[in-house]
C-alpha cells in the first residue's frame, strides 16, 4: 500500500491531516473434541482506522482496504455529521518502534497435546473439549506528519471443558484461561475434574439473600460493563450510572481499580492506543471513591482534558484490574462459612443494564456449608445492582486472572445477595 | 470473483487430498446513522471486502480467511490450509456451473441522506415532547451484502441481500432513578419498511413506556405462571429449543434434544417452524452461507421433534437432510446451521381467559434478549416490561427481573397459545457470529417458570 499516494489523494479533496492505524492480526486456532480435531482455523486479517482533518473537525473510518472509495466516503461523511469532533494529530516524527519478534507456535504440536487430554476421561469425564489460540497483533499508526510507530504483542488463549452426561442432567465445568505464554492444559483439567466431581451432586437452595462469593471469571465480565459506565462518551450522554460520581465514594472502600497497560507481564500491554495517544498506568478507583473517566481525544477536548489513551475502536481499556487481596480461595471459603460460589452467569448482555446500573442473571455455583463446598445448587437468578454488588465487599481474594486483554479480575465476598430459586 | 480465479483455488486445494473445498467471498458495506444528544452524531461506515476458505476431509475440517485478496496472500492461506491434509495428491478438475436465483427480498425504496436525517430528527422530537425524557439514542442501520459461493461440487452462486433497521432507545429519569424503553422495527428490505407503520405512534408509546418504569416496584421472585407476549417474547423458543435444534450441537451429541428425533419434547400447542424463505423478513435470506436454498422447517409439530436445523458437514456426522440454514456473519467465520425466522404457529386460546386464570403470576409484555447453553439445556432470558398478575387481573409494573428455565421441561409448560402472531427482530450471535434472526409467536402462557427478582 502506498500511503504517501492515499494522502495525497485526500489533501486533494480537502483534507488537511490524515492518520491511519494498522492492525495487522494473524491467529491459528484448533479445537479438539475428546482424541478427535474438530476444526482447525486460520486467520490473517489487516485492518486501517483512517482519520482525517476536513475543516476543524475529523471523520472517521475503519475499513477491511484502503481506496479511492474509502476517501468518498469520508467526504460523505463530512456532509452528514453534525457533531463536531476534535482531535490532536500525533507530530513526533522520532521512529517509536517496539515490535518484538513474535513466536510463531507450532500448531501440530499444540493439537496432540489437546488430543492427549482424551487420557483424563472416565466414569467422571465423559467428555472433553478444547480450543487453543494463538494470536499475534502489530499495530502500526502513520500520518501525514511523519510519524510511523509501531508495538506489538502475541497472546496464548484456552478454553477447556469437561461433560458428565447422565439422563437426569448433562453437567459442564469449563475455563477460559489467557496468557501472554504457552498455557498449561494438564493443569487446567486437573482442576476443573476436581470441580465436575463437586458440582455432579445438585441441591435446591430457598429464594433469600445469601453471602456469595462472585469468582473472578464472573466478576471480571461486570467489570467489563464497568468500563462502559466510565466511558466519558457515555457520561455525557447521560446514559451510565456513574455520570456526575466524578471524585465520590460510590463503591466500598476495600475496592481498588488500576489499569497497567505498560505492565509487559500482562497480557493487553500496549505503547499507545489506536489514536496514538500514549498509554499510562493509572489508578481509577481508590478505595471506592472514582477517580477518572476514560477519554478518547474527542471527549476530552469537549472536557478540556487530556485523552487517557483508552481508545481501541471505542474507549477501553488494557489491563484494567480490581487490585487483589490477601485471601486465596480457599480463605474466602472459610470466610463464607455458609453461603454460595457464583462461579457463572448466563445473559449478561441482555440483563446487565449499565444505564440504571441494574443486574439480574441466571446464575450457578456451588454451596458452601460450614466453611466447606459442598454441592452444586440447581440454576437460580441473581438480581442486584452495582452500588450494591461493588459496596457489600467483605473481602477480595488474592486470584487475580485475565481472561482477555481489556481487564483481569481476582474473586471477591459480597454479602447479602437476593437470590431467587424454585 | 473471476470463475477461472475461483476455479483455479478450488482445484488447487483439492489436491493434497480433502475431499471437499469450498470458496466464499464477501464484499459489504455496513451504514449506521446515529442520533444522539437531538444532533447525527455520526454516520458509521463500514466497509468489508474479504475470502474465507473451507475444507473438509470426512469430518475434519479446516478453515482460513483473509482480507488480503492478492493472489500471493490467497496462495499463502491455500497452502496453509492444505498442508494440514496429508493423503494422496491427487489432480482436479473441478468445472463451476454458475446458478441463478431470483431475490426473494427486493428493495423498493431508499432515501436520501437528508430524508434520513430528517427521519431521525422527527423521532427525538417526538420522544423529547414528554418532560421526563432526557436522552434519546436513534439509529438507522443499514446492510449491503454481496456473496459469491462455489465449492467442489461445482456450485457457484452470487447474492445480494439489505438490511434496515431502525433501533431507538429513549431515556427518562426523575431524581436518581433512571429507566429506558427500546423500539426496534427491522427487515430484509429497504425504506419501505416504514410505509405502514405510524412511528410517531410507537415513539410516543416507547417513550411513556420508559417514563411509567420510574415508577416500576420490585418483586421478590419465585417459580409462577407466566404470561409472554407476542413477538420477541418468542425468545423463549429461540433459547429453549432453537440453538438445541441446531446440526452444530446436535451433530457432536451437544444438544439436550440430541437423541430425541420423532419423540415429544414440548406440549401440543407447540408446533415451532424456522422459514428463512419469508420474503423481507429480517431473518430471510434467498441463499444460505453454502449457497443452498433457503427453506421452510417445520421444527417441531403438535410438540413432537420433527426436523433438526442441518448444514452440508454437520450432516455427514448425522445422515439428515441439508435444509438452507447455514449462516455466518462475514467471511472471517466458518459458517454452520443457525435459525433464520423462527416462531410459533397461532393457537385458538383467549388471552382475557389465560390472565383470569392465574392467581398470582406475571405477564411478560415485552421480552430482551437470552442466552442458552444448549449441553445442559439451561436458558435465560431477560423481560424489559413486565407486570404483576393478581387474583385474574394485570396490576402493577415491576423491574429487574429475568426468567430461567431449562429445555427438558419448561417447553412441555406451554399451556395456552393464542392468535395474535408477530415478530421482533434481533441478532444472535453463536458459534459463527451475530446473524440477523426473526422470532415471533403468539401470547402463549407458560404454566411455571422460574422468575428471578429481588426485594
Amino acid at each position: 500500500m502506498n500511503f504517501n499516494l492515499f494522502f495525497d489523494k485526500a489533501l486533494g479533496l480537502g483534507f488537511s491531516k490524515v492518520q491511519i492505524t494498522i492492525t495487522d492480526y494473524c491467529s491459528s486456532e484448533v479445537k479438539v473434541s475428546n482424541n478427535e480435531v474438530l476444526y482447525d482455523q486460520a486467520c490473517s486479517h489487516i485492518g486501517y482506522t483512517v482519520v482525517a482533518l476536513k475543516g476543524n473537525s475529523v471523520y472517521k473510518i475503519n475499513t477491511d482496504y484502503l481506496d479511492d472509495s474509502i476517501l468518498k466516503l469520508l467526504d460523505e461523511k463530512s456532509t452528514i455529521e453534525e457533531e463536531k469532533k476534535e482531535f490532536t494529530f500525533l507530530d513526533d516524527t522520532s521512529k517509536n518502534n517496539n515490535v518484538d519478534d513474535l513466536k510463531i507456535i507450532d500448531i501440530h504440536e499444540i493439537t496432540n497435546k489437546l488430543k492427549s487430554l482424551d487420557s483424563y476421561r472416565d466414569n467422571l469425564v465423559h467428555k472433553i473439549n478444547s480450543i487453543y489460540e494463538a494470536t499475534t497483533v502489530i499495530k502500526r499508526i502513520i500520518n501525514n506528519n511523519g510519524v510511523d510507530i509501531s508495538s506489538s504483542r502475541t497472546n496464548h488463549v484456552c478454553s477447556v471443558e469437561l461433560i458428565n452426561e447422565s439422563d437426569e442432567k448433562n453437567t459442564v465445568v469449563f475455563k477460559d484461561k489467557l496468557d501472554t505464554k504457552e498455557i498449561d492444559v494438564d493443569l487446567i483439567v486437573s482442576s476443573l475434574k476436581e470441580e465436575l466431581g463437586i458440582k455432579i451432586n445438585e441441591e435446591s437452595i430457598t429464594t433469600g439473600k445469601y453471602n456469595c462469593i462472585i469468582k473472578n471469571n464472573v466478576l471480571n465480565v461486570l467489570l467489563g460493563y464497568i468500563i462502559g459506565g466510565i466511558n466519558a462518551e457515555r457520561v455525557s450522554e447521560k446514559t451510565t450510572f456513574l455520570e456526575g460520581k466524578l471524585n465520590k465514594k460510590v463503591f466500598s472502600e476495600k475496592l481498588n481499580i488500576k489499569e497497567e497497560p505498560l505492565n509487559k507481564d500482562l497480557p493487553g500491554y500496549t505503547l499507545f492506543d489506536d489514536e496514538g495517544t500514549f498509554t499510562y498506568n493509572k489508578s481509577i478507583i481508590t478505595n471506592g471513591v472514582l477517580n477518572t473517566y476514560l477519554y478518547d481525544k474527542k471527549e476530552a477536548l469537549k472536557n478540556g482534558c487530556e485523552a487517557t489513551g483508552n481508545a481501541y475502536g471505542g474507549i477501553s481499556t488494557r489491563n484494567m484490574y480490581v487490585v487483589p487481596g490477601n485471601d486465596n480461595f480457599d480463605e474466602l471459603v472459610k470466610k463464607v462459612n455458609n453461603g454460595l460460589i457464583i462461579d457463572e452467569c448466563m445473559g449478561y448482555h441482555a440483563s446487565v443494564h449499565i444505564n440504571n446500573g441494574e443486574i439480574s442473571l441466571q446464575a450457578f455455583g456451588m454451596i458452601i456449608r460450614d466453611g466447606k463446598i459442598v454441592s452444586s445448587f440447581k440454576p437460580v437468578v441473581m438480581t442486584t445492582n452495582f452500588i450494591e454488588l461493588l459496596s457489600n465487599i467483605e473481602e477480595i481474594g488474592n486470584d487475580l486472572e485475565f481472561p482477555h486483554i481489556g481487564c483481569g479480575c481476582p474473586s471477591i465476598l459480597v454479602k447479602d445477595i437476593s437470590i431467587a430459586s424454585k | 470473483m473471476d470463475t477461472v480465479v475461483l476455479e483455479g483455488i478450488i482445484n488447487s486445494c483439492l489436491d493434497t487430498g480433502c475431499d471437499f473445498a469450498e470458496v466464499f467471498y464477501e464484499e459489504t458495506i455496513k451504514r449506521n446513522y446515529n442520533l444522539v444528544d437531538s444532533k447525527i452524531k455520526t454516520l458509521s461506515l463500514v466497509p468489508i471486502k474479504g475470502i474465507g476458505i473451507r475444507l473438509a476431509l470426512g469430518n475434519e475440517v479446516v478453515y482460513g480467511s483473509t482480507n488480503k485478496i492478492d493472489q500471493d496472500s490467497i496462495n499463502e492461506l491455500i497452502n496453509t490450509l492444505k498442508n494440514k491434509f496429508n493423503d494422496n495428491v491427487k489432480i482436479a478438475n473441478v468445472v463451476l456451473h454458475e446458478e441463478v436465483v431470483s431475490n426473494i427480498n427486493p428493495i423498493k425504496k431508499n432515501l436520501s441522506n437528508e430524508e434520513k436525517v430528517a427521519f431521525l430528527k422527527n423521532i427525538d422530537s417526538v420522544a423529547r415532547k414528554f418532560d421526563l425524557i432526557n436522552q434519546v439514542e436513534a439509529m438507522l442501520i443499514e446492510e449491503n451484502r454481496n456473496i459469491t459461493i462455489a465449492n467442489s461440487l461445482g456450485k457457484l452462486i452470487n447474492s445480494s441481500n439489505n438490511h434496515l433497521r431502525l433501533y431507538t432507545t429513549i431515556y427518562a429519569e426523575r431524581d436518581e432513578e433512571k429507566a429506558s424503553s427500546t423500539l426496534s422495527i427491522g427487515g430484509s428490505v429497504g425504506y419501505e419498511l416504514f410505509d405502514n407503520i405510524d412511528i410517531d405512534k410507537r415513539v410516543q408509546e416507547t417513550a411513556k413506556n420508559a417514563i411509567s418504569k420510574l415508577d416500576a416496584k420490585y418483586f421478590k421472585g419465585g417459580e409462577l405462571p407466566v404470561i409472554i407476549g407476542p413477538g420477541f417474547g418468542a425468545v423463549i423458543f429461540h433459547e429453549a429449543c432453537g440453538h438445541g435444534l441446531e446440526a452444530t450441537a446436535v451433530s457432536v451429541h451437544e444438544s439436550v434434544f440430541s437423541d430425541k428425533f420423532g419423540e415429544r419434547i414440548a406440549s401440543d400447542k407447540v408446533t415451532l417452524i424456522d422459514d428463512g424463505t419469508i420474503a423481507n423478513l429480517w431473518g430471510s435470506n434467498t441463499i444460505d452461507d453454502e449457497g443452498n436454498l433457503t427453506n421452510r422447517n417445520v421444527l417441531i409439530k403438535n410438540g413432537i421433534l420433527n426436523c433438526y436445523l442441518v448444514d452440508y458437514l454437520n450432516n455427514r456426522k448425522m445422515n439428515k437432510t441439508v435444509n438452507g440454514c447455514s449462516r455466518r456473519q462475514d467471511y472471517t467465520y466458518m459458517p454452520t446451521s443457525r435459525m433464520s425466522n423462527t416462531y410459533l404457529e397461532p393457537g385458538t386460546d383467549k388471552i382475557e381467559d389465560m390472565i383470569k386464570s392465574i392467581d398470582y403470576g406475571v405477564y411478560c409484555k415485552d421480552m430482551g434478549g437470552g442466552s442458552v447453553n444448549p449441553i445442559t439445556g439451561d436458558f435465560n432470558f431477560a423481560v424489559n416490561d413486565a407486570y404483576l398478575i393478581e387474583n385474574g387481573e394485570i396490576t402493577d409494573q415491576i423491574k429487574g427481573i429475568s426468567l430461567i428455565g431449562n429445555s427438558r421441561d419448561i417447553l412441555m409448560n406451554v399451556e395456552a397459545v393464542s392468535d395474535d402472531l408477530d415478530f421482533g427482530c434481533g441478532i444472535c450471535g453463536s458459534l459463527s457470529g451475530g446473524v440477523p434472526v426473526t422470532i415471533g409467536q403468539p401470547t402463549i402462557k407458560v404454566s411455571k417458570i422460574l422468575v428471578g427478582g429481588r426485594e
